[in-house]
């Protein structure tokens, strides 16, 4: 599953996904996350930290809070850098607790597809 | 001339008894009065057949220790003081000597009384002694060989009962006379003397005493003694230190004062003027500061006004002229010096205030360039985003050709073309941005402004169902504004506020509201939609990053720059936002933080 708000990423990363022979799945914007996850119930979800109508972080955390999904593998993307002051705030924020892991995976944009399928491929085996 | 003595002895025989001005009298030994001379029956009253302690005290018996008695006992001549009342019934003072008269057989048959009249004296004597005692004051009298003869209370109290010593040894505790003594030279010159003198008490504390010493004499040729009146000047003393070191001290504070300190008299003549002040106010070296200067340099009429106020006049930020014409940001606290109801003059304190405005210039642009810093960072987001849709672009246009798979290359060809075309408005706005138009303020009004955009929108508004109105709260003075900067600030957050109502589906009809008003010392520009407001997340965003709402279209960068539009006039932006309910976007400009206005130019 992708999560992205911008059209032509998700456009760019399912193309990849889909010739990479995986399947891409996506959630309706206006369809609450987890409800979404549940119908499509994807393997590995590639999540944008930094989006304007929703907010990354508070996504990952509905899904490692949730029962039911907090095992699901992550990818966080981002047009933050690591460095960048605000994101690594708010993920130091949700780190510390005990109950939320952090995510299995943190890649930068623009996104480089050897470390991408990379990530994929350690996370699905 | 015998005649003269004979008739002198007759005289004296026959009218002495009656002419003596002291009182004689004879008793008997049952106190008859017996014979009386004239002086007696004026002073005490009629005596024939009377006793004598009736007539001299009015008593009904003998008195308890009556001289009379034991005179006739023994023989002896007596003198006392007695008390007793005269003729009219006033408490009387006599001195009565009391003289036995003894017959040729030895016997005392009568006793001679003479009493002379002490009352005046005794009064004033008591009346002297009062004043001795009371006057706050050391008194001693001292003979010729300046031993304390007598002390009045005061002394008593401060150096003990040292009556028979020797000054020196009683104040100084010297074995030897002083050798400036006072009391020595008056007793030399018959002059009064004065001299300071340093001693100690009965309690061994230090006295520092102002002495002033005074001939008394009881003959015309010889001095027998001097009065010694000294005064504990202690206190005084102590207190002239204390005003000296506070004095000084004030002095030093004055001349050090960053501050420039002034003080007029009651004639408005300048007594001070600090070298702060001659420093701020570009005062010649050695010039004088006159009263016509001082009237230059204030703002005119001011010292006038504290001239009426019985409190402080504050002037917290005005101008003053230095004495070579230039006008200089201040801080002026005038103030009237009053001594119960005199007038003393004013004292005034002028404070620069350049340092302080230059601060906060730097601090507003400090704060300008933080936020430019978070806005940089947060386009880097968005530049990224735009990087990688061209990426995913050319992989698309690529794998298509490769594949042959010609909706791939379509979908590739059109995002390459779109993002394209995003990243060359996006540089335009970002250049257009980080330059920036240089804000220009001047007076403006700012309901004039929020009216222009209002009815800019109206149209667009109206097609879509939306209302729009404008609600100007009050009276809103013109204010220190760059009209077009305030102008593109409005449009962004109305036409905001528009596509916030348009994107929300909701069963009632959206408002859009912009209010103007004047609140707290500031202008105060509202922008509230009833739309479906924001999420937390969302809000935490919107101001620091590159954002946008609007989906692939627009750059976001309408709100950065409406802040920094804002804070370049130094005031804030901040929103309020409830997910379902709207939101409201709230510009709050201080009014001395406005820019000041720019001259037109020519």
């Amino acid at each position: 599953m992708i999560i992205d708000d911008e059209p032509d990423i998700l456009a760019y990363l399912s193309a990849v996904l889909e010739d990479a022979e995986y399947l891409p799945c996506f959630v309706n914007s206006d369809m609450p996350v987890l409800k979404g996850i549940e119908m499509e119930d994807p393997d590995l979800l590639i999540l944008d930290v930094l989006m304007p109508n929703r907010s990354g972080i508070s996504i990952y955390r509905e899904i490692r809070s949730s029962k039911d999904f907090r095992g699901l593998p992550v990818i966080m993307i981002s047009g933050m850098q690591p460095a960048g002051e605000s994101v690594v705030r708010e993920l130091e924020e949700i780190f510390p607790d005990p109950d939320m892991k952090p995510p299995d995976g943190f890649l930068e944009k623009p996104v480089s597809l050897p470390k991408l399928f990379h990530l994929i491929g350690k996370l699905l085996d | 001339m015998v005649n003269s003595i004979t008739d002198l002895k007759t005289w004296i025989q026959e009218s002495l008894f009656d002419a003596v001005p002291m009182c004689i009298a004879v008793i008997d030994e049952d106190f008859n009065l017996v014979i009386a001379n004239r002086a007696f029956e004026e002073k005490f009253g009629p005596w024939k057949g009377e006793k004598c302690y009736a007539v001299y005290k009015g008593r009904d018996t003998v008195c308890h220790y009556c001289n009379g008695s034991m005179a006739f006992n023994d023989g002896k001549p007596r003198i006392k003081e007695e008390v007793g009342s005269d003729r009219h019934g006033r408490l009387t003072r006599y001195i009565k000597h009391t003289i036995p008269y003894k017959d040729q057989d030895g016997n005392i048959p009568f006793l001679l009384e003479i009493s002379t009249d002490i009352t005046d004296a005794e009064r004033i004597r008591q009346e002297h002694q009062l004043i001795l005692d009371h006057i706050p004051c050391n008194i001693v009298v001292l003979d010729r060989n300046l031993q304390i003869v007598r002390g009045n209370k005061l002394f008593k109290q401060t150096f003990g009962n040292r009556e028979g010593d020797f000054c020196y040894k009683a104040f100084k505790d010297r074995v030897v006379e002083c050798e400036q003594c006072p009391a020595r030279r008056t007793l030399e010159d018959g002059q009064m003397h004065h001299a300071h003198s340093q001693v100690r008490d009965i309690k061994g504390r230090t006295v520092e005493l102002q002495v002033t010493t005074v001939p008394l004499g009881l003959s015309d040729e010889k001095l027998d003694f001097v009065m010694e009146m000294a005064v504990d000047v202690t206190q005084i003393l102590k207190l002239e230190d204390e005003l000296k070191i506070a004095h000084a001290m004030m002095q030093a504070m004055i001349a050090t004062s960053i501050d420039g300190v002034i003080a007029v008299d009651e004639n408005r003549r300048v007594v001070i003027f600090n070298p702060a002040a001659r420093n701020l106010l570009d005062v010649p070296p050695g010039h004088p500061v006159t009263r016509d200067d001082l009237s230059a340099i204030l703002p005119e009429d001011f010292m006038d006004m504290v001239g009426k106020n019985t409190s402080p006049v504050y002037l917290a930020d005005t101008q003053i002229t230095t004495l070579t014409g230039n006008i200089i940001p201040a801080r002026v606290v005038g103030m009237r010096l009053m001594v119960g109801n005199r007038d003393m003059g004013m004292a005034f304190s002028v404070q620069d205030l350049r340092p302080l405005k230059n601060l906060e210039k730097e601090k507003i642009e400090a704060e300008r360039l933080a936020e430019e810093e978070k806005t940089v960072a947060g386009l880097a987001h968005g530049v990224k985003n735009l990087i990688m849709a061209l990426e995913g672009g050319l992989y698309m246009l690529n794998t298509g050709m490769k594949t042959q798979k010609t909706d791939r290359l379509d979908q590739g060809l059109e995002i390459l073309i779109r993002n394209t075309e995003r990243i060359s408005m996006f540089i335009k706005e970002f250049l257009t941005f980080s330059k920036g138009r240089v804000i220009q303020a001047s007076p403006s009004d700012p309901v004039e402004i929020a009216r222009e955009v209002v009815d800019l929108y109206s149209a667009r508004a109206g097609e879509l169902g939306i209302e729009l109105s404008l609600d100007p709260e009050g009276i809103v003075a013109p204010a220190n504004l760059d009209y077009e900067g305030m102008h593109e600030c409005l449009t962004n957050l109305v036409g905001n506020a528009i596509d916030a109502c348009s994107m929300c589906v909701q069963d009632e009809p959206c408002h859009v509201w912009v209010r103007v008003r004047e609140k707290d010392r500031a202008v105060v520009f509202e922008v509230e939609d009833d739309g479906c407001g924001m999420d937390y997340e969302v809000k935490q965003k919107v101001f620091t990053n590159f954002f946008t709402t609007k989906g692939s279209g627009g750059t976001g960068l309408g709100l950065l720059t409406t802040k920094k539009i804002v804070h370049e006039h130094g005031g804030q932006i901040n929103l309020e936002s409830e997910a379902g309910e709207g939101t409201v976007f709230r510009i709050q400009l201080p009014l001395d933080r406005l820019p000041e206005a720019v001259l037109e130019e020519e």
